[in-house]
Formats: structure tokens, sequence, C-alpha cells
């Protein structure tokens, strides 16, 4: 299969945003230390910026699977 | 007229026949009264099917997809297929695909003897029904290529939810093959893994356009499905037995789009309230900590170590007051001490007596001489004064003089 996926490595946006609402919920228990609360502050801004831009794509592309007996081949379209 | 100049075989007639027949007429729905029906031991059926007028011999292999109704002799029903010639006969036949009841009320009528089979089966329980993922990852859509549906598909998801990846099988929505041909979709789809919801639809038509959505093996296909399945088929009015088995069912495409992803607006808003959320609780937790620091600050325990510090400052600061004039004291007490024993001393000095009037009298020896006893008449005696000295002679000696 020749699909190409750039997001491989990276979290998905359900990934992130389960992350941040955990890390809200951890952040709004006043008792954790200081330092951890700007770790878990700074984490939480990353993945917010990473959720924007998941949702800012402005690329609107569909892969087309073609089944055969030979396999599947993957064409990639965009949408109109 | 036209006359062929060759003499035909019966052999090369047939297969002209066969040629003008097979290929000038289409896959086509022909619909007539059903006779002659007979069930072959083979799995083989055999039927007639005939208007007031005129009449066609039909055959349906085993290996077609089995009507889901029973056929009834005198029933009205359509019959989809490709007309062939068997030339050993030098007959002509329908080569029949799929069949269907004629008329409203017998294809309502088989769509409920199957929606009944299939309930009792337990194929619509709401208990099978799973729910979809909140945040799709990966959408795959099985509809035609070049309907309506897969805009309004792909366009839905896309616009409202740019994170979702989309992944199409091309599939024809009606016809022969079209119910077998969504559910090979269905199934190849849970084969790659690749999407974690899919979507089944077309758009609106007639109860016989929407018919691959009530046969069996699709109906079975979709309640087979490990991943959740959606059905987005017709308009709003239309129900398929596709839609009782899906997990999810929207009325149309269009709508299917708003029910399996969330709007990338209203994301956007709660990313908003995550962030004031976020940065609230941050600045919480400061003061928290900034509380607490300055409550141990007020606590009991800390003011003691605090009044300590400074009870012991004081008692340093008085100790070094104290220290401080009791040094003083001995100091100035020392330099006047001093000062007095300096008076003293100098007063003792010779010269100082000398400076008074007293003169050192000494013996030819050098002796001091402090008793008369140790002097006699005509003794050089040698006298030393504040200032000079002289030698002189003893004419007198007595005990005390003064």
């Amino acid at each position: 299969m020749s699909d190409k996926q750039p997001r491989d490595n990276a979290l998905s946006f359900e990934e992130a945003y389960t992350r941040l609402e955990r890390i809200a919920r951890e952040l709004e228990n006043g008792s954790i230390p200081l330092e951890r609360s700007l770790e878990l502050y700074e984490e939480g801004q990353k993945l917010l910026k990473l959720c924007q831009e998941l949702l800012d794509q402005a690329e609107k592309r569909i892969k087309i699977l073609e089944v055969s007996s030979d396999g599947i081949q993957v064409k990639e379209t965009a949408i109109e | 007229m036209k006359i062929a100049e060759e003499i035909y075989t019966v052999s090369r007639l047939t297969r002209a026949i066969r040629n003008l027949i097979e290929d000038g007429l289409p896959a086509l729905w022909v619909e007539g009264e059903l006779t002659n029906y007979t069930l072959h031991r083979s799995g083989h059926r055999y039927f007639t099917l005939r208007d007031p007028t005129s009449q066609v011999a039909c055959v349906m292999w085993r290996t077609r997809q089995q009507p889901g109704f029973s056929l009834l002799e005198g029933q009205l029903i359509r019959a989809f297929g490709r007309v062939t010639v068997y030339e050993q006969g030098g007959k002509y036949q329908l080569d029949v695909q799929s069949l269907l009841p004629a008329g409203m009320g017998a294809l309502q009528e088989a769509l409920e003897a199957l929606k009944r089979k299939l309930a009792a089966e337990g194929l619509f329980d709401v208990a099978r029904k799973r729910s979809l993922p909140a945040f799709p990852r990966a959408i795959g859509i099985a509809t035609s290529p070049t309907g309506a549906a897969i805009h309004d598909l792909a366009w839905g998801f896309s616009s409202r939810f740019p994170p979702a990846d989309l992944f199409l099988i091309p599939v024809s929505v009606q016809g022969t093959g079209a119910a077998e041909g969504i559910a090979r979709a269905i199934e190849t789809f849970n084969r790659l893994a690749l999407v974690d919801v899919i979507v089944i639809g077309r758009g609106g038509g007639s109860l016989e356009d929407l018919w691959a959505f009530n046969e069996e093996v699709l109906v079975r296909a979709v309640a087979n499905s490990r991943i959740p399945v959606v059905s987005a088929v017709g308009h709003e009015v239309d129900v398929t037995l596709c839609d009782l088995a899906a997990d999810l069912r929207a009325p149309t495409p269009t709508a299917a789009a708003a029910l399996m992803v969330p709007d990338a607006g209203e994301l956007k808003k709660l990313l908003e309230l995550r962030r004031a959320a976020l940065e609230n609780a941050l600045s919480r937790t400061v003061s928290i900590w900034r509380n607490s620091v300055a409550g141990i600050a007020k606590s009991y325990g800390l003011n003691l170590i605090f009044q300590r510090i400074a009870g012991e400052r004081q008692r340093l600061d008085r100790l070094e007051e104290t220290t401080g004039t009791a040094i003083r004291g001995i100091i100035g007490d020392l330099n006047l001490r001093t000062a007095a024993l300096r008076g003293q001393i100098s007063a003792l000095s010779p010269q100082k007596v000398l400076e008074r009037g007293y003169s050192i009298v000494r013996s030819k020896s050098g002796e001091l001489i402090r008793d008369s006893d140790q002097i006699k008449l005509t003794d050089y005696l040698s006298l030393h004064f504040h200032r000079g000295s002289a030698t002189v002679t003893v004419t007198e000696v007595g005990a005390d003089v003064r």
C-alpha cells in the first residue's frame, strides 16, 4: 500500500484532547507540587496548540481504495 | 431486402442470433406473472414470466442470490438479468440475477417478512449497538463514487472535522450485486482496520432503488461488522433494514456528517474554555501555594520561632550594650589609673627628687650614703645636685642633722 500518513507518529486529535482533559483535571487538583503544575500547564499549552492545528487543516482530501483480486490500490484525491 | 450471399449453418445462425440478442440488449428488469416455477434438485430455478400476450423463459442459477421472499405461482414479480441464447435448444431465456416482488404491496410484504426474520435473530437489538468514536481518526465510506451522497459525506466530514482521514471504497448502490458489493466493502474495512467508523449510504430514491439496503446479505454484514457502522440511506422517511441493523441511523448522508464528527468551530470554543481552565487552575495552584506559605508564616509554631529569634536578638543587643558600657568603664578606669601611676612613677624618679632640692651623696668608692655612721671626718664625699656636682670634705659628723 502506497498510503502516506503524514501524522503517523503524532498524536491523534482524540489522544491530544483526552490528554488535555486529564491535565486539566490534574491541574485543578490544587494540591499538586508547584513545579508539577507548571509542567502540566506547559504540556497543556502544547496540546492546545496541536489540537488547534489539527482543526485548522485546510486541505480536504480523500483516499480511494480500489479493491481487486490483486490487492488494494490507494489513490488520493482532493474533495471538491 | 438484404439477402445473405452464403448459406448459413444452424450453428452459425444461432450464434448470430445470440450475438444480436446479447449485444443488443442491456441488463434489464422485466416484470411479469410467475408461472411454471420449479426449484430443481440442483438448486437452479426455472420459471416463465408472462403477460397477457407474451412469455419469456427464465433461469436463475443456484449461485445467484436467493430471493428474500417465497415464489408463488401467479405472483407478479420483477426479474433482473440479461437475455441469453441457449444454443442447443435454439431458445432464448432470461438469465435472472435477482428477483423482487413487483408492486409496492408485494415489496413491502417481502421487506416485512425479512425484517421479522432478522429481528427474531436479534440483529436489530438495541443492546448490540456500539457507540461511535467521539473524535474519529479515520472514517470508511462505502458508497457510489459519483452520487450526491459521497459529496455530502466527504464535504461534511472534511469541513466539520478536518483531523479525520477519509477512505472511500467505491461501490454501486443499486441494481444487481449492489448489496454484495457494499457488504464486501464493510468486510474490507474490517479486514484492513484502517478506520474506526464506517458509513454506508446513498441518496434518496424509490423503494426499489434503495432495495440493496434491505437485502439480507448487506444487513448481516452491517450487523457483523466489528467496526461501528452508520447507515445513511435516502431521505428522512426511508427506513431500510440496514438502518435498523446499523449502530446509528442517519436520516440522510448530510446528517451523517453532523452525527458522526464534532464541529471544528464548536471544538475551538471548547479548546478556548480548556485554555482558560488551564490558566485558572495554574493561578489557583500558585495562589494556594502562596496562601499556604502565608499560612505557615502566620502559624503559632513559626511565630514562636520568630518571637524567640526576636527575643534572642534583643538579649544580644542588651548584652552588647551592657558589655560595651562595662568595657568602656574598665578602659576609662584603666586610663585614669595609668595616668596616676605614671605621675607616681615620675614623682619617684631621682631627677624629680633632686629637682626638689635633695642631693645624692656617695662615698669616694661610689657607695650611697644613707647614714652618718658610714662617714668619718676628712672623708671626701661626692655630692650630686639636680644640676651639677661637687666634692666636699667632712668637717663634722653628727647623729641627726634634722
